[in-house]
C-alpha cells in the first residue's frame, strides 16, 4: 500500500449549529479518481473546503504527502500542490479565456513580480496554449471568460488549476449546470487532462452515471462523515448506500 | 489602429511641449496640469483594482511639504527636492499600505479619507512645523548645479515635469502589462481565484498602493515648486475628490486619460472662475454626472467609440 | 468637586449634546446605506441646507415680527421642507439609474461619484441662494433659558437636543417596525429581490428611505444651527464626520450609529478641553482604531461567503 497523497484524520468542524464535519477519516491514493457522493448538506463541499484551507478544522488533522497542512491558508496550500476547481467557476470574467490561463501559468512560474515580464512571454504562451488545447478551449481563447458556455467555464476553471501543475486537484460538482449531452465530453476531457499529468482527482459529484463511469473509488458522505468507501461496483450496488444517497 | 492612436498622442505631447515657446505666460498652468495629471494617474492605478481612494491628497500634500522642507536644506536644487518629495510620499504610502490593503470597497475609500483628514488637521494645527493655515513657501535655487532665476525656473520645471511625467507614464504602462499589474483587475474581478492561484492579493495591492502614492507625491512636489507655496488645503478631501474626477473625466484606467482629465478639469476651473465664478461646482457636478451616466469611459472612451464607429463604417484605421 | 472633574463633566455634557445632532445625521446616512446600499456623499449637503433654511427661518420670523418661539416648529419644518423637496427628486432623477449596474464594485464606485456630483451641485445651489457669508441664528438658543450644572451654565436648548434625538430614534423605530410602509422599507433593506417578488414597491421604498435619511440630516443641521452658526464649509465638514461615525459603527447599523455618534461626540468634546489643537483629529482616529480591530465596524458582522 503506497503512502496516501491526502489523508484526513478525525477532522471535525461545527458551525451555524451544524456538525459540518464529524470525525472524517479518509485516505486518498496517488493518481486515483476519488468521487465523493452523498445528500445535500452531508458535508461534501465542507470537506473540500477544509482540504483547501477555506475552512479550518476544530479537531483532527489533514496531511498532504505526509506533511500536515491543517490550518494553512489557501495560498500556502495551493503552493504546496493542491489546486481547486469550484462549483461556481471562479474566473476573471472581464478578461479573455486565453488571458485567464496565461495569468494562471504566470502565477506558477518564476518572475511573477518582475515588472518587465508580460503575459505574452514565450514560456507562458507555450504552456498556456498547451493547456487550452488539453481542455478543448482553443476555439474560445479570445472570448471573454464571462460569456462562454457553462461547460467551457468549468473547463477553464480546471485549466487554471492545472496551470499550477498540482499533485492533487479538488473538483466541486464539475458537471453541475452542464447539459446532460455535454457531461460526458466534459468529464472525458477532464479525466484525460488529469491522467496525462498524473494528477490525483477528488470529485464531489451528484450525477450517478458520471460517478459510475469515471470513479476509481467512491466515498459516501452522510452527516459530516464518510460512512462507506470502496470501488464503484461495490458501493453503488450496496442497498444501504442507495437509500442514503438516492 | 494602435499606431494611429500613438501618433495622435505623440503629436499631442509634442504640441504641448512647444506651447511655452509661443505663450510663455501659460507655462505655469501647463506645469500644474502635468503635476495634477500625475495625481490623477495615481488614482487611476488603484481604480484598476476597483479601489477608490478619497484621500490621495495625503500623498500629494506629503510630496509638496517634503519639497518645502528639504529644498532650503539641500542647496535648493530642483531635481533633488522633487526626488525627495517622491521618496517621502513613497515611504508614507508603503507605511499606509501595510494595513490599508486589508480593506476593499467603501471601507478602503473611507480609510483613505480618514487618513487624509487626520493629515489635514495636523498640517493645520502644528503651526511651528508646517506653518499652519499659512502654509510654507517653496523656493528652489537651481537645477543640477546651474543657478536659475525665477523665469528660467518656470521653464526648466515645465520640461522637467514633462520628462518625469512621460517616464512615469511609460513606467505605469509597463507595470500594468506585467503579471503584477494585470493582477490588479484580477483582484477586483475574482479575489478568491487570485488567492487560489497562490498569489497574495494584499501583496498585489501593496505594490499598487506604493506606486500610486509615489506618483501622487511626485505630482504634489512639482506642483509645490510651480506654485511656490503649499498650504493644508492641498490635503483636504475635496482635493482628493478632484483627482478622482480628473481620472474619471479622462477615462478611468487609461494612462493618457489621467492627463487629459487633468487638462480638462483645469481649463474648466479657470474659465469658470473667469466667467461663471459662482457656479463652477455646479458645472463640474453636472459634467461628472453626464460623464458617468452617458460616457462611463470618460473622454478617451468617447474618442475610442467615435474612432471605432469610423472604422466600422469602412474607414482605414 | 475638583476643577478637572468639573471640566470633564462639562466636556461630557457638551459631547452628548453635540453627539445628539451628529447622531441624527449618522442615522440618516446609515438608513440610506442600509436600504439603498449607497454611501451618500451628498449627505452633508442636506445637513447644510437644513441649517441654512433654519437660519433663514429665524431671519424671517424676525422680519415678520412673529413670536420668537415660532422658531422651534420652524426648525422642524425647515428640515422637512429640505428633505421632501430634495430627497425624492435626487433619488429618482440622479440615483435610480445606478441600481441597474450589475457588478457590485463598479456600481458602488459609480454611486460614490454620482453622490459626489450631487454634493457639488447642492453646494453651489446653497451658495447661489444664501451667498458665502455666515449666518447667525443664535437667538433661538437663549429663548428657553439656562440651567446651571456644577456651576457651569448650559442653555436649555442645548440640553433638550438629547431628549429630542432620543424621541426621533424612538419615532423612527416605531415608524419602521409599526407601519406597513416601514416594514416594507426594512424588507427592502433585507433583500430587495425577494421583496420585489413579494410585491413590495421597491422603487417607492427607495425614495421613502432616501427622503427619510435626507430629512434626518437636515434636521440635524437645523437643530444644530443655533449652536454652531451657519457658514459655507459645514456641509463638506459634516460629510467626513458622519462617514467616520457610520464606518465606526458599521455600515447599515442604524442604532449602532447612535452609539458611535455619542462616543465620538464625547471623545471630541473631552479632547477639546485637554488637547484643543488636535481635537478635530479624534473622530478619524477613533474610526481608524476601530477599523483596525474590526474591519467592518463595531457592530457589523462580516458577510459569510459560500463557495
Amino acid at each position: 500500500m503506497t503512502a496516501p497523497v491526502l489523508e484526513a484524520r478525525g477532522v471535525a468542524l461545527r458551525f451555524g449549529g451544524v456538525q459540518a464535519a464529524d470525525g472524517v477519516d479518509v485516505r486518498i491514493q496517488p493518481r486515483e479518481f476519488f468521487f465523493i457522493i452523498g445528500q445535500n448538506g452531508a458535508g461534501k463541499s465542507t470537506f473540500l473546503n477544509l482540504c483547501s484551507g477555506y475552512l479550518k478544522p476544530q479537531r483532527g488533522e489533514i496531511l498532504f504527502q505526509g506533511r500536515p497542512i491543517t490550518g494553512l491558508t489557501p495560498r500556502a496550500i495551493t503552493r504546496a500542490g493542491i489546486a481547486r476547481a469550484f462549483q461556481h467557476p471562479q474566473l476573471f470574467g472581464q478578461r479573455s479565456v486565453g488571458d485567464n490561463v496565461r495569468f494562471a501559468v504566470a502565477a506558477h512560474r518564476r518572475g511573477f513580480w518582475r515588472p518587465w515580464r508580460t503575459l505574452r512571454a514565450p514560456d507562458i504562451e507555450t504552456r498556456a496554449a498547451a493547456l487550452l488545447d488539453t481542455c478543448a478551449l482553443t476555439r474560445v481563447a479570445e472570448a471573454p471568460a464571462g460569456r462562454i458556455a457553462e461547460g467551457e467555464r468549468k473547463l477553464l476553471d480546471v485549466a487554471m488549476a492545472l496551470a499550477l501543475e498540482p499533485t492533487l486537484l479538488l473538483l466541486d460538482e464539475p458537471t453541475s449546470g452542464v447539459s446532460h449531452a455535454d457531461k460526458d465530453a466534459l468529464m472525458t476531457t477532464l479525466v484525460q487532462a488529469l491522467r496525462a499529468r498524473s494528477v490525483t482527482g477528488v470529485f464531489v459529484e451528484h450525477d450517478m452515471e458520471v460517478v459510475g463511469r469515471f470513479a476509481d473509488r467512491i466515498g459516501v458522505w452522510a452527516d459530516g462523515a464518510m460512512v462507506a468507501n470502496g470501488p464503484p461496483d461495490e458501493v453503488l450496488k450496496d442497498p444501504s448506500v442507495r437509500s442514503l444517497v438516492l | 489602429m494602435r499606431g494611429a492612436r500613438f501618433a495622435v498622442g505623440a503629436a499631442g505631447v509634442a504640441t504641448y511641449a512647444l506651447v511655452p515657446a509661443f505663450a510663455p505666460s501659460l507655462t505655469y498652468q501647463l506645469t500644474v496640469i502635468v503635476a495634477m495629471g500625475l495625481a490623477a494617474l495615481a488614482v487611476s492605478v488603484l481604480l484598476r483594482a476597483g479601489l477608490i481612494s478619497f484621500g490621495h491628497a495625503l500623498f500629494y500634500a506629503a510630496g509638496a511639504y517634503a519639497v518645502a522642507y528639504f529644498a532650503p536644506r539641500s542647496g535648493g536644487d530642483m531635481l533633488a527636492a522633487v526626488m525627495m518629495g517622491l521618496a517621502c510620499s513613497a515611504a508614507l504610502a508603503a507605511l499606509t499600505a501595510l494595513f490599508i490593503v486589508r480593506y476593499r470597497g467603501i471601507f478602503f475609500a473611507m480609510l483613505n479619507l480618514a487618513l487624509s483628514m487626520v493629515a489635514y488637521t495636523l498640517l493645520l494645527k502644528l503651526y511651528h512645523l508646517t506653518g499652519g493655515s499659512d502654509g510654507l513657501g517653496v523656493t528652489v535655487a537651481g537645477f543640477l548645479g546651474w543657478g536659475l532665476g525665477p523665469a528660467a525656473q518656470g521653464e526648466v520645471l515645465f520640461y522637467l515635469a514633462l520628462v518625469l511625467a512621460l517616464a512615469a507614464a511609460w513606467g505605469v504602462h509597463t507595470y500594468l502589462r506585467s503579471p503584477a499589474g494585470w493582477a490588479l483587475s484580477a483582484v477586483q474581478d475574482c479575489e478568491l481565484r487570485v488567492e487560489y492561484l497562490g498569489i497574495s492579493a494584499r501583496r498585489v495591492l501593496f505594490v499598487a498602493y506604493v506606486v500610486s502614492g509615489a506618483l501622487a507625491g511626485l505630482g504634489g512636489a512639482m506642483a509645490g515648486v510651480a506654485v511656490g507655496h503649499i498650504a493644508p488645503d492641498s490635503a483636504y478631501w475635496t482635493t482628493s475628490a478632484g483627482f478622482l474626477v480628473m481620472a474619471v473625466l479622462g477615462g478611468s484606467g487609461s494612462i493618457p486619460g489621467a492627463f487629459v482629465g487633468a487638462a480638462l478639469y483645469e481649463v474648466l476651473s479657470v474659465s469658470a472662475a473667469q466667467y461663471l465664478s459662482s457656479t463652477w461646482e455646479l458645472l463640474l457636478g453636472v459634467i461628472i454626472f453626464l460623464i458617468i451616466r452617458f460616457a462611463p469611459g470618460g473622454l478617451l472612451g468617447l474618442y475610442d467609440r467615435v474612432w471605432q464607429g469610423r472604422t466600422a463604417r469602412g474607414g482605414q484605421p | 468637586m475638583g476643577a478637572i472633574s468639573g471640566q470633564l463633566l462639562s466636556a461630557c455634557i457638551n459631547g452628548i449634546t453635540d453627539g445628539a445632532t451628529l447622531f441624527l445625521v449618522a442615522v440618516g446616512l446609515s438608513l440610506i446605506f442600509g436600504v439603498l446600499r449607497v454611501l451618500n456623499v451628498a449627505h452633508g449637503s442636506f445637513y447644510a441646507l437644513g441649517a441654512f433654511t433654519a437660519a433663514s427661518a429665524w431671519l424671517l420670523i424676525g422680519a415678520l415680527r412673529l413670536p420668537p418661539m415660532w422658531i422651534y416648529p420652524a426648525l422642524v419644518l425647515s428640515a422637512l421642507a429640505v428633505g421632501v423637496a430634495a430627497g425624492p427628486l435626487i433619488e429618482r432623477l440622479l440615483l435610480r439609474w445606478t441600481f441597474r449596474i450589475e457588478a457590485a464594485s463598479q456600481r458602488e464606485n459609480i454611486q460614490l461619484l454620482a453622490t459626489y456630483a450631487i454634493f457639488l451641485m447642492l453646494d453651489d445651489a446653497q451658495t447661489l441662494i444664501w451667498g458665502s457669508q455666515p449666518y447667525y441664528s443664535g437667538g433661538a438658543l437663549r429663548l428657553l433659558g439656562v440651567t446651571r450644572i456644577q456651576g457651569i451654565g448650559y442653555t436649555n436648548y442645548q440640553l433638550l437636543l438629547v431628549p429630542v434625538a432620543i424621541a426621533v430614534l424612538v419615532g423612527l423605530r416605531a415608524l419602521l417596525r409599526g407601519t406597513s410602509a416601514g416594514k416594507f422599507v426594512l424588507a427592502v433593506a433585507e433583500d430587495p429581490e425577494i421583496s420585489s417578488a413579494l410585491g413590495v414597491p421597491v422603487g417607492r421604498m427607495y425614495t421613502l428611505a432616501f427622503t427619510l435619511g435626507a430629512v434626518l440630516a437636515a434636521l440635524g443641521g437645523a437643530l444644530a444651527s443655533p449652536t454652531t452658526g451657519v457658514s459655507a464649509g459645514i456641509g463638506a465638514h459634516m460629510i467626513v464626520l458622519s462617514f467616520a461615525v457610520v464606518a465606526t459603527a458599521g455600515l447599515g447599523q442604524i442604532e449602532g450609529a447612535g452609539v458611535a455618534a455619542l462616543a465620538i461626540g464625547i471623545a471630541h468634546a473631552v479632547a477639546v478641553f485637554f488637547l484643543p489643537d488636535l481635537s478635530a483629529v479624534i473622530p478619524y482616529l477613533i474610526m481608524l482604531l476601530v477599523l483596525v480591530f474590526k474591519p467592518h465596524g463595531l457592530f457589523a458582522t462580516a458577510p459569510a461567503r459560500r463557495i
